[in-house]
């Protein structure tokens, strides 16, 4: 980054400081906005938000912008009815949501128009193909792809999947949510409740933190901070029914519920973050344009940093190793997405039993609905490596658990699914990938310890997980040969939460480490509520890992294509340092 | 077979059913055959004020305490709060000793009632159905008076069946004044079982986890707390401990929490939920030591007599659109608030956990000897320093919303927790309203309809 475009950042950051620091300080007793139109109490809440990320690749480089998210949310709740008749309340809910990242203006070299460079070994005009300017390689040697990572290129662009051009990845207006809640009471005189949630909204299930078991309603938005921002900022509301017949307690249960979601609205997949774009988890991002690229112009593979499958004086596609053939456009990389028709037989669903029995809260729960990340389905049975982006159906079927245990003064919790129809890739299945049934479980404990020496006022919150994957029909051979997911892994979770000055100093230690991707994340961050209306937050996650080679395909193991499913999502990530300052003004 | 023998047989039937008869009759239908409470010890429990209200020389209605004249109070205020009078801090204004009567309903169930009451040996509550558990003046040479006097506040009428506090303001205030945070809550309690008052009665049924009372909170302000929830489940059987679960807005997840939570700050104020309406623990977890009788100045008082003046605090101009005042705070720091204090009958409870552990080494309790709540305390460290001092100003029912008019209850009014060694105080303002509560309301369901 420039030393210009780096001081044009500090305008923005000191007026939203100063501008933090101007409403916040005002005493702490303003309220939300609450009112009544046509006799309904209506209460309007909302937050401003500017949330600065900057990176450093392994300590090495200095910090360069990553993030400028500047983002307005209101939310709007009217009350409708309250106790009327056989309504026990009838509620309406509004939250939108406009952000704008003024990464993509501010350091536009990284991560703008102006982003990416010439691909080496290229002359500057490809024939047939136009300049050579505007990528990065993607991956380590031996093997890297060519990745164009300008928004508003549009080569290697996949239609509808993480195309967006750069206006819509600096502003947005999302319609959060909009749903009613209605609850009938006493429902035929059994004295059983009925509550409907209809519109757009969040359906969360399950108990775990972090890991996404049972919550696989939502689709979430990985692009836009990984898996590190809160799930409520990066989950996809749909649009849905939401039906609970709420027995009450009946029998041994003291709460018994009989939930069923319908989800109604076009299939959405997770966001994985758009190739160019600053947070591509798991580089998958990357990976699909890049492919998309290879699929239409063929080449632009490059091993031990030279370009392969090109001539670099015509840009014309030459034979290439991989199988002795040509390498021209429409053999190999990923021709396109198969995205779910919006029709009724594509609707997803699910079934949930909630409740309380003794000390034990429960659930049972049933999904029906389709993978929300991509498969990439060979397209012939010949294992080559062409194919098209799917999005499998799956069952998923579960349950929870909690209880507090007062012997221990803690809390447990515990999660398991088997998931039926997740597709994974496999370099020994002529189409390369495979269906394997998916068992997953958690083991969650929470417990509030005193550590006197630090606080002698206030406990602090120790929150520990272990979470493990069972690949049920795995297939390997060898260590680099078949399906590159770990067929058994776990991943360990610790959160150390304190509280100081009446919690309004919030500092916070977590980590994770992936036992087979040899990946570990440590984040670190201070929260500093200064009024009711205004809160810091100054943070940093340091990612560690290492890198995984696999079957190419090509005859040598390397980094890309699968070596990113050995490394996980934390390794993949490796040695891109973040530092972080937010500042949010809320009413 | 002979005659005799056969009548034998017949007298041995007789008597086994006899026998089986009176066995019944004592296990089933204890109230059916045991006596009721004396009149006496009707008037003792719940008029103490019938022949006469406290008379204390020197103290009178409209007397004002402060740092000028302080030592005339120390016959009727503890030193821990007299000193904060001494050192300036506050002033307290004396006010008349009204009568708080419980409603005649509590009373008639305590006569019907209390007589079958008794502790086991551990000190659970055994044979309980309505009422004042232990009436009549605490015996000073009975190990158990302080238990008893405990199991009178624990079932006691307080809120009385069902209640809700909404608005509850709950305001975070430094030593200088500085008001940090300010939480807008509204507080919903129901008694499943031993109503009185309020239909259904005696219970609210389907009750299969034997619930005695629930809890439940919902926070609107500020944002970040927004939608918070809290639910506490009390048992019947105190040998089950409390259920508790919390909702995160910003989680839209319902986490249970554990017991260690009931004994901590509460989403960072001066108040753990143990506190909450004197003490919401186990009575077993502690030991009571009755210390003995008291007339000291409590902080009860008629509501609508209070003094209003400030216009802005905590809301524009502290009326809300029903025009309800939010009782004001003032003194030092604004941590004090603008009521009457007046002369009570008082029991005083040294009150020690059985867990070493426990953040508090002592409570000194102060139950007030008519409505058999607690209004004052304070609270110790574990190194048995002063901690905390609670006050929960309770108004007169009749002089308070029209809904609450005649329900008996002291209404919860006006908080403060102090603590003294961080200079940092709570300041709790109700508004409390005496009325009928979803029971959906104390379900773990309802939690995860949040926002």
């Amino acid at each position: 980054m420039s030393i210009r475009r780096r001081a044009s950042l500090w305008p923005l950051v000191l007026t939203t400081f100063f501008l933090g620091i101007t409403l916040g300080a005002k005493p702490s007793v303003v309220w939300a906005i609450e009112t009544t139109i046509a006799g309904k109490s209506v209460r309007v809440n909302g937050f401003v938000e500017s949330l600065n990320i900057f990176r450093s690749e392994d300590f090495n480089e200095s910090p360069e912008l990553t993030q400028n998210r500047n983002t307005a949310e209101l939310e709007v709740d009217i009350e409708l009815l309250d106790n009327w008749g056989s309504i026990a309340f009838w509620t309406v809910f509004f939250d939108g949501r406009f952000f704008y990242d003024g990464v993509y203006d501010m350091n536009d070299n990284e991560f703008g128009n102006d982003a990416g460079g010439r691909l080496p070994g290229l002359p500057d005009q490809i024939p047939g193909f136009g300049p050579n300017r505007g990528f990065r390689l993607l991956g380590k040697p031996p093997l890297q792809f060519a990745v164009p990572v300008r928004p508003d290129d549009p080569r290697g662009k996949l239609s509808s999947y993480m195309a967006d051009d750069l206006d819509d990845l600096r502003y947005r207006f999302e319609l959060r949510e909009m749903y009613t809640d209605i609850e009938f009471q006493d429902i035929f005189g059994t004295g059983d409740n009925l509550f409907l949630r209809i519109g757009k909204q969040p359906i969360v299930w399950g108990r775990a933190d972090l890991f996404r078991l049972l919550d696989v309603i939502n689709p979430v938005d990985y692009g836009r901070h990984l898996f590190i921002e809160d799930y409520e900022l990066i989950r996809k509301p749909l649009w849905a029914t939401q039906a609970v017949w709420k027995f009450g307690p009946v029998g041994p249960f003291a709460d018994l519920n009989l939930e069923f979601d319908w989800i109604w609205q076009e299939f959405e997949f997770a966001d994985l973050g758009q190739g160019g774009t600053p947070h591509p988890i798991l580089g998958a991002g990357d990976f699909f344009r890049a492919n998309k690229l290879l699929f239409d112009q063929g080449g632009f593979l490059f091993v031990d940093g030279q370009p392969i499958g090109i001539d670099p004086a015509t840009g014309a596609p030459l034979p290439y190793a991989f199988g002795g053939a040509a390498f021209p456009p429409g053999i190999v990389g990923v021709r396109g997405v198969h995205k779910p028709t919006n029709k009724l037989g594509n609707n997803q669903f699910g079934v949930r039993v909630e409740g309380v029995y003794g000390e034990v809260g429960f659930s049972l729960n049933y999904f029906h609905g389709r993978q929300q990340l991509p498969s990439l389905r060979g397209l012939n049975p010949n294992f080559v490596p062409a194919g098209a982006i799917h999005f499998p159906t799956i069952e998923v079927l579960g349950g929870s658990a909690d209880w507090a245990d007062p012997w221990t003064g803690s809390t447990w919790r515990f999660e398991f699914t088997r998931t039926h129809g997740e597709e994974f890739p496999n370099t020994l299945s002529p189409r390369l990938f495979k269906q394997s049934d998916t068992v997953r479980y958690l083991f969650g404990w929470d417990r509030p310890t005193f550590l006197r020496p630090l606080n002698p006022y206030r406990t602090f919150v120790f929150s520990g997980q272990a979470f493990f994957t069972h690949l049920i029909h795995h297939e390997s051979k060898g260590s680099r040969r078949g399906m590159p997911d770990p067929d058994v892994n776990v991943v360990f979770t610790l959160l150390i939460q304190g509280f100081y000055m009446s919690d309004r100093i919030i500092p916070q230690i977590a980590q994770a480490y992936d036992y087979r991707g040899n990946g570990y994340l440590l984040l670190s961050n201070v929260q500093f509520i200064w009024t009711d209306h205004i809160d810091f937050t100054l943070g940093s996650n340091f990612f560690f890992g290492k890198q995984k080679k696999f079957d190419t395909l090509l005859g040598f193991p390397s980094e890309e294509p699968f070596g990113r499913f050995r490394e996980g999502v934390i390794s993949t990530f490796r040695d891109r340092h973040e530092f972080f300052f937010k500042v949010r003004y809320r009413f | 077979m002979n005659k005799d023998a056969q009548n034998s047989k017949r007298y041995f039937r007789a008597y086994v059913a006899i026998m089986v008869c009176t066995l019944l009759s004592t296990a089933g239908w204890p109230a059916a055959v045991r006596a009721e409470l004396s009149e006496d010890t009707i008037q003792e429990t719940f008029y103490p004020y019938r022949h006469g209200v406290p008379q204390v020389p020197g103290i009178e209605p409209g007397l004002v305490i402060n740092q000028s004249n302080w030592e005339v109070a120390k016959e009727v205020m503890y030193p821990e709060y007299l000193d904060l009078v001494k050192k300036g801090w506050v002033e307290i204004k004396v006010g008349e000793t009204i009568p708080f009567s419980l409603p005649d309903e509590y009373v008639e169930a305590t006569r019907k009632y209390a007589e079958q009451v008794t502790l086991s040996p551990e000190g659970y509550l055994q044979n309980y159905v309505a009422g004042l558990a232990f009436p009549g003046q605490p015996d000073p040479s009975d190990p158990q008076a302080g238990v008893k006097l405990a199991w009178s506040f624990k079932r006691g009428f307080n809120w009385g069946d069902n209640a809700c506090i909404c608005p509850f303001y709950w305001s975070f205030v430094k030593g200088d004044g500085t008001i940090e945070k300010t939480i807008n809550f509204s507080f919903h309690f129901l008694n499943f079982k031993h109503r009185v008052r309020h239909d259904p009665r005696p219970e609210v049924l389907p009750n299969p986890q034997e619930l005695f009372r629930g809890i439940y909170a919902r926070v609107f302000e500020p944002f970040d707390l927004k939608d918070t929830q809290v639910l506490i489940w009390q048992y019947e059987d105190e040998r089950k401990r409390d259920d508790s679960w919390l909702y995160l807005g910003f989680q839209r997840r319902v986490r249970r929490l554990s017991q260690e939570q009931r004994a901590d700050s509460f989403l960072g104020t001066n108040i753990f939920v143990d506190d909450f309406e004197g003490y919401e623990g186990r009575v077993t977890d502690m030991n009571w030591e009755y210390i003995g009788e008291r007339i000291l100045l409590m902080p009860m008082y008629k509501h609508n007599e209070m003094e209003f003046k400030l216009p802005d605090y905590p809301i524009s101009d502290n009326t809300d659109n029903e025009g309800y005042h939010y009782i004001e705070f003032g003194g030092r720091a604004g941590w004090f608030p603008n009521i009457t204090w007046q002369l009570r009958k008082v029991y005083v409870i040294e009150v020690t956990p059985k867990d070493p552990a426990y953040p508090y080494s002592k409570r000194v309790w102060f139950q007030d000897a008519e409505q058999y709540t607690n209004p004052l305390s304070f609270i110790y460290d574990r190194k048995g320093d002063l901690w905390k001092l609670f006050v929960i100003g309770k108004s007169h029912p009749d002089y308070h919303l029209p809904v609450n008019q005649g329900a008996g209850a002291n209404i919860d009014n006006s908080v403060h927790m102090i603590d003294v060694q961080r200079d940092h105080a709570t300041l709790l303002r109700f508004k409390g309203h005496i009325e009928k509560q979803r029971p959906e309301l104390f379900t773990v369901q309802n939690l995860r309809q949040g926002r």
